[in-house]
């Protein structure tokens, strides 16, 4: 109050007195007219008076009512399921709840009036950045996550609002912070990020759907599998991925499933978005809500496509070995009976007196022989049983013998060009084996040139260098020759390109391709310590390439075989011991070997010739016996003991097997003490006159 | 006078004092004791009515008014004594 204002009022103090006296005389009457149970009085004009005693009354109830309210308001801050400061601006605590004193472990009387630093040393600074922040901006902070140290000293997660107080002026006085505790939720929110991580790297796809197929989650694997996102893929049905053949799969699924049928590794085939369909293994399992209702289900799809791959690989693997089984089985017997087709045509060669017809018919006859003995031999490069007849040759003057065979096969309406390199194509190679990859390759071009076409067959010399010129990627370095055939036709789709030298793929129709066209020359070339390359182009064309390691030297001219008279061969008349299995054989090496002026001694197994051997061994110069015999004794173990009691013995080995078969250790050597069956006439009458004619001793093993 | 007439009863007071609550009170218990469903109150705050208390002739709160049946009876106070506000209001037969 200004005092100058005051200042009169001191002198009108007697005046004040009286009016004072006044009044309470009038509020004296007042009650006693209105009988104490009366609050307010009105004049004539209205004005209303309020009694004294109803004023003090009101004044009573008021204040009672206040601090009743503020008894309720302060329970409900304390007890409320929040910490929560009231504080100023310098991080002081005004006002403090009964929790939030709790929690840190003192009493509310403790706190208020004191810094936030005293409670919370390590985390004062970092709590009143934030209150500063809202100071500064007077505005609200919410939904702050950050720890705080409960009165055991342990961290548990709060959710902090900050919330600006204004005075009257609309200036911050302070702030109000309100934080709960998060702890057990963001332990839940942890775990459901964990499980979440889990999903998102499996590598399975994990697929949930409602119960009506709607697919609702879609993780990253599931991404990759099926090409769809998640974004693309969830609320869309499940049908979309079934092959249209299988989209009854899913209802059947269903069905078993509602029944409480769990599905596991349920292999099956789906669909990528690009319309591939591909094998999966699915397991199903229910996804239920709290009731334990079933609401929808999960899936977890494995692509097995490599597994399918691998398997059908490994039945293929089996299949050939099965094969290789069959046909080295069969080659044996095979083999015995063209030997003795070959034999008995030689021989009626020479017998009969022949007109130049049936001259031809004898060698057409040959000549099926021969490719029969070169189809048992393709037959036999599977099962490994094939003896490789190595020798040094010149490529190109191979190829150059077989121009006339290629240009039959290829027919007219395909041109073929040779290009032979100048230098040595010098190789150490199977003859019969090179022409088959040859034939191999050129019978495929035609088939791809339907329409007619060229075929270009090339030599070159290739050497790769460590730095140089690498080699191609299954390659080695050092010095190659190259034989590569190219053609016009129609291409390898890439799909089918990694496929060529399977055994029994083939792309032809059923009847005129085995598969094992490519597959042999694979094998072949392995043999060769070469390998192929194969370039194509669907529409373009295709070519091969075919590498194998280069010989320095020049070879020997190539000896074409010749199938002389039997009468102008090497004979003598020697006493020969012969060992042979096969009934059909037995007689006519037999009769060959008469007629070549030795004297035979025949018997069909091991134990039979040691019985004749115990009469005759002195008479007996040469033992020639089938390696694989029946009877338990092998023609290796018989040839053996006959040496030892005879060091002078001559000994020759036929079989139709590999020499492999028999053992590392057995030195066979094709020609000289070893013969594969069949062999031409001319070709044992060599050998056996080259045995005895050779200084005693060499013939032996 | 037809026992089962209507009653209406205008009831001034002033504010939250502590007689015109107390007034009310009694009044509410009063006329759901004797007039069920056959009464009517209206409550007048002189405060913020000055002028209606001022035509009605309202010279103290809490005042009671009995505007039907007429004629008009008036009655201050707290409404306490049962007995003679009954007999003020032209109840004591009603009550019987």
């Amino acid at each position: 109050m200004n005092p100058a204002a005051v200042a009169p009022a001191l002198e009108a103090g007697d005046e004040i007195s009286t009016l004072i006296e006044r009044l309470l005389a009038s509020e004296q009457r007042l009650e006693e007219l209105t009988s104490g149970e009366v609050d307010t009085v009105s004049g004539r004009d209205g004005r209303t008076f309020l009694l004294r005693r109803a004023q003090e009354q009101l004044r009573h109830s008021e204040a009672a009512k206040q601090s009743a309210i503020l008894g309720q308001l302060r329970v409900l801050f304390d007890l409320m399921p929040a910490m929560v400061w009231f504080k100023d601006t310098k991080n002081r605590i005004l006002r403090v709840n009964q929790r939030a004193a709790d929690d840190i472990g003192k009493s509310v009387q403790e706190m208020e009036g004191k810094s936030i630093a005293e409670f919370y040393p390590d985390d004062a600074a970092k709590y009143y950045a934030d209150d500063q922040e809202v100071i500064n901006s007077g505005k609200s902070k919410l939904n702050i996550i950050e720890t705080i140290r409960n009165r055991a000293g342990e961290k548990i997660w709060i959710q902090t609002d900050k919330v600006p107080l204004l005075d009257k002026q609309g200036k911050v006085a302070g702030i109000v912070v309100m934080a709960q505790d998060i702890t057990e939720r963001k332990g839940a929110d942890d775990n459901v990020q964990r499980l979440a991580a889990i999903v998102e790297s499996s590598a399975d796809a994990i697929i949930s759907k409602t119960l009506s197929g709607i697919i609702t989650s879609w993780n990253s694997a599931a991404e990759k599998m099926f090409g769809y996102t998640a974004a693309e893929i969830i609320g869309q049905p499940m049908l979309v991925l079934l092959p249209p053949d299988r989209a009854d799969e899913e209802a059947e699924i269903q069905a078993g499933f509602v029944k409480g049928e769990l599905v596991r590794h349920f292999e099956t085939v789906r669909l990528r978005k690009g319309g591939e369909r591909f094998d999966v293994s699915v397991t199903i399992s229910p996804i239920k809500d709290a009731a334990g209702n079933i609401i929808g289900a999960s899936k977890i799809v494995r692509d097995i496509t490599e597994i399918k791959k691998l398997e059908q690989q490994f039945r293929q693997a089996q299949k050939m070995e099965s094969f290789g089984q069959l046909a080295g089985g069969v080659a044996h017997d095979f083999n015995n009976i063209l030997a003795v087709i070959q034999m008995q045509l030689d021989l009626f060669k020479d017998y009969a007196r022949l007109s130049p017809e049936q001259v031809n018919c004898i060698n057409e006859i040959g000549v099926s022989t021969e490719r029969a003995v070169a189809l048992t031999r393709q037959l036999l490069l599977f099962s490994r049983k094939e003896t490789l007849q190595l020798r040094d040759l010149d490529l190109n003057q191979s190829i150059n013998g077989m121009t006339k065979m290629l240009r039959r096969i290829l027919g007219e309406d395909i041109e073929v060009q040779f290009r032979f390199s100048m230098q040595l194509m010098a190789i150490h190679a199977d003859a019969g084996m090179m022409d088959q990859v040859l034939m191999n390759l050129a019978v495929n071009s035609r088939d791809a040139m339907s329409n007619g076409g060229i075929l270009i067959i090339e030599t070159s010399s290739m050497n790769f260098g460590e730095t140089a010129s690498m080699p191609p990627a299954q390659g080695r370095s050092g010095s190659f020759v190259c034989l590569s055939v190219s053609d016009n036709g129609c291409g390898i789709p890439p799909a089918n390109l990694a496929r060529i030298f399977e055994p029994f793929f083939t792309t032809k129709a059923v009847g005129k391709g085995t598969g094992l066209g490519l597959a042999t020359l694979f094998g072949i070339v392995q043999q060769h310590k070469g390998w192929v390359n194969v370039e194509s182009e669907v529409g373009q064309g295709t070519t091969f390439r075919i590498y194998f390691p280069r010989l320095a030297k020049m070879p020997l001219a190539a000896q074409k075989p010749e199938h002389p008279k039997l009468s102008s061969l090497p004979g003598g008349n020697e006493t020969i011991l012969l060992v042979e299995d096969d009934d059909f054989l037995r007689p006519s090496l037999c009769n060959t070997l008469s007629r070549l002026g030795y004297h035979v001694i025949p018997v069909s197994n091991a134990v039979k010739a040691l019985e004749i051997w115990q009469v005759r061994h002195d008479d007996i110069q040469m033992l020639i016996t089938d390696l694989v015999m029946p009877g338990g004794m092998t023609g290796k173990y018989l040839g053996e003991l006959l040496l030892q009691q005879k060091p002078n013995l001559k000994v020759i080995y036929a079989s139709g097997y590999s020499a492999e078969i028999v053992g590392t250790d057995f030195p066979s050597k094709e020609g000289v003490n070893f013969l594969i069956k069949p062999f031409h006439t001319q070709k044992l009458a060599q050998t056996i006159r080259d045995n005895f004619d050779k200084p005693s001793g060499e013939g032996r093993i | 006078m037809n026992p089962r007439s209507l009653f209406k009863f205008r009831l001034y007071v002033a504010g939250d004092t502590p007689n015109s609550l107390q007034a009310m009170s009694n009044l509410g218990a009063l006329c759901q004791k004797i007039l069920p469903n056959r009464h009517e109150i209206e409550i007048v705050d002189v405060f913020r009515e000055p002028k209606r208390a001022l035509a009605d002739g309202i010279f103290m709160t809490p005042t009671l008014l009995r505007l039907m049946p007429s004629p008009m009876r008036k009655v201050v106070g707290t409404l306490s004594q049962a007995g003679s506000v009954l007999q003020a209001l032209g109840l004591e037969n009603v009550a019987a």
